[in-house]
Parts: C-alpha cells; structure tokens; sequence
C-alpha cells in the first residue's frame, strides 16, 4: 500500500473537496423530509418501471389477447378494473411506468445537454455578439407559448415515441439554458478564469474544465426538476391525441379512457390510477428538485434552520 | 358524389378542449325548452351536436351537421324515400323516362313558392343543376353525364337530355334546387365568391329557412311560412355546437338540447341509464376497413397478392371481438362492400359461401401455402425468403381507428403475420394512398346510397390517381360494373351488384372489418319522434331527408321538469382535483413561505 504523498495535487485537492461537498449535501437531503419522500417514491417507481417486462407479461396488454371482461370495475381478479380491451388497469399502469418516465428522462437529458450548451456558451461570451443572438434565441423559445409549439411540432413529425420525446425536449431546454447563463456568467469573473485565460487556455478548454464544473450543481438540479414538466408534457400530448398510439404511457392511457367514454360512464378505476401516478411522480420530481436547490443554495438552507 | 367516400372525423380530435367547453353552451336556453310550452311562446326543438357547423352556404357544405342543414331548406326533384332510399316524389311527383333512358321528363308541383314569396318553377331546377355542373361544384354535378342539357317547356316541366342511358333522376340525383333569383347574380363570379357569400336568411323551399348563424356555436332555423308540405310541429330548430361527446351528453342530460347527433358509442351505456333518453342506433351508412396494396402505384409485400394469404388474413381476423371492443353495442361485423344502410342493394353473404373466423384454419391454409413458421414466429415467403411484416397506416379520422389497428396486429400475430400499425392523419393518408407506399391499410368508406359510387371504387379504372385503395384489378369486375351501369331495370341491376359484392368478398381485396351505427339520442320527455329515414332503423336527423324530423312534435300531456343534472358523475372527478390541488397547494406553500422568509 502506498503512503499517501505529503504534496497535494491540485486534482487530489480538488476531488477531496468534492467528496466533502456531496457528504455535506447528502446530510442536508437527508435531513430534508419532502427530498427524502420524494426520492422514496422515484426509487419505488424506477424499480417498477426496470421490472415491467418480467411482472406483466405481453399477452395481457395484447388487445387481441386480453380475456377479461370490458370496463369491469375494481374486483380481486383485476384490482384497478379493465379497460374497453378488457385488459387489466393494474399491468396498463405498470407497464406506462417504463414509457412515462422512459420520455421524462429522455426528453431532459435532451433538453439539459442542449439548454447547457447554449447556456455556457452564451454565459461564457456574456455581452458579445454570440450571447446576443443566443440569448434571442433562448428569449424567443422562453415567449413562444410551448404549448402551441409542442402541438404543431408533434402534428409535423408524426405521433412516434422518438418524436414525442424530441418535441418535448424543444420545447423545454430554454428555461435551463437561461439559467445555465446566468451562472456562467458569474463564475466567467472567478479571478481562475482569467488566471487560466493568462496560462493560454482555449476559450474551448475553459468552458470544459472550468465553467462545467461550477455550474453543473445547478445543471443537475435544473435537470431534476425538468423531468417532473417532461412527464406532465408527455400527458399532455397523450391526452391531445398527439402521443405515440403504440406504445403504453400513463398519458395514453388517460386518453384511451377519454375516448372510451370514462368520464361520461363514471368508469374512474380506469381514469384515476394513471393520474395519480402522474401526479405521485411529478410531486416526487419537484421535491427532490427542491431539496437539490436547496443544497446548492446555503442561504435557503440557513434560513430555514433559524426559520 | 356526395363525400368522395370519406367525410368523418374522429372521436378523439374533439376532445381538445375537453374541459374547458364543458359548460358554457346552452345555458341559458335551458329553460325555454324545459319550461312547460304556453301557446304563445315559439316551439323550439333544440339538436346538439360536436361536428362543425362554419358556413351556412349551399356551396361550401363539408361537415354532416351542415348536410343536414342542407335537408332542412331544400328540396331535390326526387328525394330519398322513407322505405329504402330509392327515389320518392318531391318537388317532382314524378319523372318518365324515354325508350331509350336518354330523355327524361320530371313533373313539378304547381304553385310552389319560395319562402320570400317568389314562385318556383322548373326553371329554378334547370339553373340549379346548369350552376353546378358550370361551376364545377362536382358534389352536386356528378350525377349528371357529361353533356347533359336541360330545357324547361313550362313552368312545371324539366326535361333531362343525357347523350349516354341514365337512370339519373331516379337514382336520385343528391343535387339541391337552389333560387335563381338569388344565385344568377353570381353566374360570373368565381367559386370562391361563390362559397364566401353571405346567404343568411336563406331563401328556402323546404320546412326551415336559416334565420341567423353564428359560425362555430349555433344556427337558428325558423319555419317556412311558404312550405309546400305539410306545416312542421316546431316553429324553430336550433343547432348548438358542444365541443366534445361529453359536453354534449351532459346538456341532453341537463335537458339543454332535446336531441344529440353524431354521437360516439362510448357514451352508450350512460344513455341507456336514463329513462327519459331514447337512443337510436342507426343501422350503419359506413365501414372500417383493412386494403391491401397489390402494387399499382407502389410495391407492397408480395404475399399479399397471393389469395391465400389474404383468406388467411380475413379469416384471422374477429370481427365480432372488434366490434364489441371498440364499437360496444353499436357495430355490426363487416362482410359485403355496399353498406347495409343501403337496404335494397346490400348483400348479405350466404351461409355455405362465407368465410367464417378461424385462426386454426387460416394458420393451415399459410401452411398448405408454403408460408412456412421462422424462427422467430415469423412466417417466411417462400419465393423471396422475406418474412411476413406488414406496414399497416392507420387513419386517424376513422372512428376507432386506434383499437382497431392494434386488434388486427394482435390478431395477425397469431398467425404469424407482424403487422407495424403506423398511425398517420388523414392527409398524410390520402398522400400514402396514392404513392402506394404501405402494404395493407386501415381507414374507411361512405358515400351514397345508390351503390354505383362504391361500386366504382373497386374498378380497374380507379388505379392510378383514382379512389381504388390498393390497385386491385379484375376483369370479371370490371365487366360486371358496366352492365350494372346500364342496366335500369331493378331486380336486374341487383343481381349484378351482388355478383359484384360477392365477387369482392370472394377475392379479399379488402376486409371490411366492421358496420359501425351512427348514434342519436332524444329526450322522450321533450319530444316524440315516430319516424327514421329510412324506416325502422334509420335516422332521426335529416342526413338524407328531412320526413323522420318532421314527424318530431312535443309529448302528449304534461312536459316533463328537467331531471337533475349528472353530478354523481362529476363528483368523483371533482374530488380527485381537490385532492390534486390540495397536494400542489402545501408543496407551494412550503416554498413560498421559504420565498417569504429570503425576502425578509
């Protein structure tokens, strides 16, 4: 075994600072009781979602194949009732699981890795000529009611899972990289940069190894709370009619039931478990969100203490 | 013709504004129509419905509901008769044909007027039809062969020359006689001018004339004081647009209209709930159903030009297990191409000459085809080794479009067939249609009650930029149309259409999945309605002719007080927000409280 080295590299420094960092905010997580719900509630449903395939076998969301009777209310045999198919709403929930959050995150990682480029960039050249026409860029998608976009782009491209998740991830990436900039922005000051700038760094390794690094706290936490709106989008666009009619998602399911007759012929069991999941995940979304802010904020987190 | 065979919209695309519309319609007419009828107070019968109702203009119909506007105010020559949808008297009492089916003459009544009190004479008709044939309005013109003339020896006599044999006035030609003297002012105008006219108030020769409009919520018909039949029981009719099946339900619940139209089968079993609601299911004037590409415009997969595998495929498929998924209570399984509201011509296939469902069989006859099992479960064409995949658009502005694709790729899969459903618009439908770029389809067809339009669909001729679905060619078909063309004598031509229909059947250019019902409701405590066009199943509303609408009069005895509206319904839904609005309320609160403390 090696004996650790009296002389510090300005890596080993670094890391050993962030270790600090992530055990100080694991504690306040922790400690935090909506963060530590929230993330309760994502785990039960990640696990869900990883298990989908092996806890509903394809034959009982098969149209073709279901044997149940049609639009059955809750029973021992099908605890959440069936649907026009005569399919179980209990394996139809399971199975949106995968898909709903499949899109969620999809649709984010999209959205964020887009957003922050834009946002670094335009942080990074604040007030030049690139930050003007990012920054117009970014205003414009922030006014353009996403709604309408989401709508118009979804009729355009076509009602497939791939799509969908594009759609969404258009339509949201501009609220993260306005952020994004706003952070660059400040940290572009860090006397570190200009001293990294003297070095001869490139403008392009700055961004990578300096700027990154230092807004990325806000990135993920950003990121986090994406996913909850990406959920509610992809719903939204189910219920629209404009989602992807193959494929099983909480969304799709509430737009079958509209159009099935649920709310008119008061089949709730069919209705509402989807929209409580939606509602379940997206609160566990915001919450962890919150607590992730929170942490990347000490002066909320002192705040509350004396509060 | 009258819908170039396809003129529905889906169920879903009006669920947009599901929420929000809910209430806002009718309102204030409720009580009008509730409060028990002084004699003094106009009766007012009042329709709902969800599919557009823009532009009352003759010329620019497009939805069913303004059809059926069309049917309130105008007269054809013929009509559509009550018993079976063959031609009826009208303006015409009648029309007499000569030897040789190229000259006919049509009786008018006399001392018909136009509701502003001018005379209407044939006069009127010649220029109605000459007006559409000119401008080229070819939902109303094509009944007319090309070249045909009309003169008008008195004011009471139309005679038709036609250079081939037609039956045309019999048929009957679907063409509205509209006033001249108020149209041949526009004879040079173009037909946009035409169609963006403003005509309220109509000038009309039926029962109604339209009195106001407001595009996208509500036409107001008032009776004719100058109809030439028998006077209507309702001084009014209104139509009122809801935006959604479920808003529309609730106001005919509400007692907010006295009559639905157009509604969808999944409302159903919440109508047949309430006692004071009669539901008519309308014995079907569509059908779903599955083409396949034999590879006229684009190649599709080869297979399915062998006949085989398209038995197999129809024998794969349960209809009736479609029918009671997606069109519960309201469906009858599909079989022969003329639609069963046309009751004279359509066929129903015998017994010993059906091909019943049977996937055991359909799996043995792939078999016996050579269409052996891959490994993957996936049948192979033996001639080029390419498995079994069928692309399979699905066009969302048929009603149950969605289910119906899902259930048919579930069915196939049982017998080694996968299907990709590729769920596409109706637009995008027309343009797959035509290049041929697909290899079996789903969508549906409508169109007139005389089969020679749905017929036509089916001929060699129809390849290329025509309506045929997939390029399916037959000589034998071919042959049998144009005998059925000219063929006038009745018994005669039907013998033709079912060697015709049969022959379809026979061959499987197309499955016709299903004969979904068109659905209407009425409040049998607001109104009383004996007839349907055509009789006993048929429609309340005026699709093809106004006579069942007609018949419609208040109730005997006391008007019934309006049953309480559905809250039970809502009641739950309206918890579930709460709860919802609750949970999003205290995280809010948690974090404007954390704001309000940053502020301090």
């Amino acid at each position: 075994m090696a004996f650790p080295s009296p002389v510090r590299s300005a890596r080993s420094m670094a890391w050993r600072r962030r270790r600090t960092a992530f055990a100080d905010a694991w504690s306040v997580f922790r400690h935090n009781k909506q963060a530590l719900a929230g993330a309760i509630i994502l785990l039960v449903a990640v696990v869900i979602a990883l298990l989908s395939p092996l806890l509903v076998p394809p034959d009982a969301i098969d149209p073709a194949s279901a044997t149940g009777p049609t639009f059955a209310p809750p029973s021992l045999a099908y605890p959440l009732g069936t649907d026009n198919f005569g399919r179980s709403v209990l394996a139809l929930v399971v199975v949106g699981t995968r898909v709903s959050l499949l899109v969620g995150i999809a649709a984010t990682v999209g959205a964020i890795l887009f957003g922050a480029t834009i946002g670094i960039v335009a942080g990074y050249y604040g007030g030049g000529p690139i930050d003007r026409f990012l920054s117009t860029l970014i205003d414009w998608f922030l006014v353009i009611p996403w709604l309408v976009l989401a709508i118009v782009l979804a009729a355009i491209l076509g009602p497939t899972l791939l799509n969908v998740i594009v759609v969404i991830a258009v339509t949201s990436w501009a609220m993260a990289a306005r952020i994004v900039r706003s952070q660059a922005l400040s940290v572009r000051e860090q006397p570190y940069v200009e001293r990294a700038r003297a070095l001869g760094a490139s403008d392009a390794a700055i961004m990578v190894h300096h700027i990154l690094p230092n807004v990325f706290p806000v990135i993920f936490a950003q990121a986090v709370l994406t996913v909850a709106i990406a959920i509610l989008s992809e719903t939204t666009l189910s219920i629209l009619g404009l989602g992807d009619p193959s494929s099983i998602s909480w969304g799709h399911i509430i737009e079958d039931a509209f159009n099935g007759g649920a709310m008119v012929n008061g089949y709730w069991w069919w209705l509402l478990p989807p929209g409580i999941c939606i509602v379940l995940v997206t609160l566990a979304f915001t919450m962890c969100g919150y607590a992730f802010e929170e942490i990347l904020d000490p002066r909320l987190r002192g705040l509350e203490k004396t509060g | 013709m009258r819908s170039g065979g396809r003129l529905r919209a889906s169920a879903g695309a009006l669920l947009v504004v599901a929420f929000v519309a809910a209430s806002v319609p009718g309102a204030a007419h409720a009580a009008d129509s509730a409060s028990p009828a002084a004699s003094a107070a106009p009766k007012v019968l009042r329709i709902g419905t969800t599919t557009a109702i823009d532009n009352p203009n003759i010329w620019a119909v497009n939805s069913t509901t303004e059809w059926e506007a069309l049917n309130l105010q105008y007269d054809m020559v013929m009509k559509f008769g009550d018993t079976d949808l063959n031609a009826a008297p009208s303006l015409a009492t009648g029309c007499d044909h000569s030897a040789d089916f190229r000259t006919w003459t049509c009786t008018l009544r006399s001392g018909v007027k136009w509701s502003d009190g001018q005379p209407l004479t044939s006069k009127d008709v010649a220029f109605s039809y000459k007006f559409a044939i000119d401008k080229g309005f070819s939902l109303f013109s094509g009944y007319f062969p090309d070249g045909t003339t009309f003169s008008t020896p008195n004011d009471t006599t139309l005679v038709w020359k036609s250079p081939t044999p037609t039956n045309g006035p019999m048929v009957p030609a679907w063409a509205y006689v509209v006033p001249e003297h108020v149209w041949s002012k526009y004879l040079g105008a173009s037909s946009k001018q035409i169609t963006s006219a403003d005509v309220v108030p109509v000038v009309s020769s039926g029962p109604y004339q339209m009195t106001s409009a407001t595009p996208g919520q509500n036409w107001t018909f008032t009776r004719n004081p100058n109809y030439w039949g028998t006077a209507p029981a309702y001084d009014k009719i209104v139509y009122q647009l809801y935006t959604n099946q479920d808003a529309l339900v609730q106001a005919l619940k509400n007692g907010q209209v006295d009559i639905a139209d157009a509604l969808d089968g999944s409302v159903l079993p919440a109508l047949q709930k309430l006692s004071n609601v009669t539901v008519n299911k309308v014995v079907s004037d569509w059908w779903v159903n599955l083409a396949f590409n034999f590879g006229g415009r684009g190649p599709g997969l080869p297979a399915l030009q062998n006949l085989d595998v398209r038995k197999a495929i129809e024998m794969a498929i349960d209809k009736q297990q479609i029918v009671d998924k997606v069109y519960p209570g309201a469906a009858a399984p599909g079989q022969t191409i003329v639609r069963p509201l046309s009751k004279f011509w359509h066929l129903t296939v015998p017994t010993d000459k059906a091909i019943p469902y049977d996937p055991a069989a359909a799996n043995a006859l792939l078999d016996t085809a050579g269409y052996r099992l891959g490994p993957d479960g996936v049948r192979v064409d033996p001639k080029s080794g390419q498995p079994l995949v069928i692309r399979m658009p699905v066009s969302d502005d048929t009603a149950g479009s969605d289910g119906v694709g899902q259930l048919v790729a579930g069915f196939l899969k049982k017998i080694g067939i996968t299907v990709k459903v590729q769920p596409v618009t109706a637009g995008k439908m027309y343009d797959l249609q035509q290049s041929g770029d697909f290899d079996a389809y789903i969508w549906y067809w409508s169109g007139d009650p005389d089969p020679n339009y749905q017929l036509s669909v089916f001929t060699s001729d129809q390849c290329g930029e025509g309506l045929s679905d997939g390029c399916w060619k037959n000589a034998q078909y071919d042959t049998l149309f144009a005998q059925q063309q000219t063929t006038f004598d009745q018994t005669a031509r039907k013998a033709i259409v079912d060697q015709m229909q049969q022959l379809v059947y026979d061959q499987v250019p197309v499955v016709v999945i299903a004969y979904p019902n068109a659905i209407e409701a009425y409040r049998n405590d607001h109104v009383t309605i004996a007839d349907r066009v055509p009789q006993p199943d048929g429609y309340i509303l005026p699709q093809y002719s106004v006579d069942a609408l007609l018949s419609a009069h208040p109730p005997a005895g006391d008007v019934a007080v309006d049953s309480s509206p559905g809250l039970s319904v809502w009641a739950w839904l309206l918890a579930g927000l709460v709860i919802l609005g609750l949970v999003v309320f205290f995280v809010i609160r948690g974090r404007r409280s954390e704001d309000d403390l940053d502020r301090a």
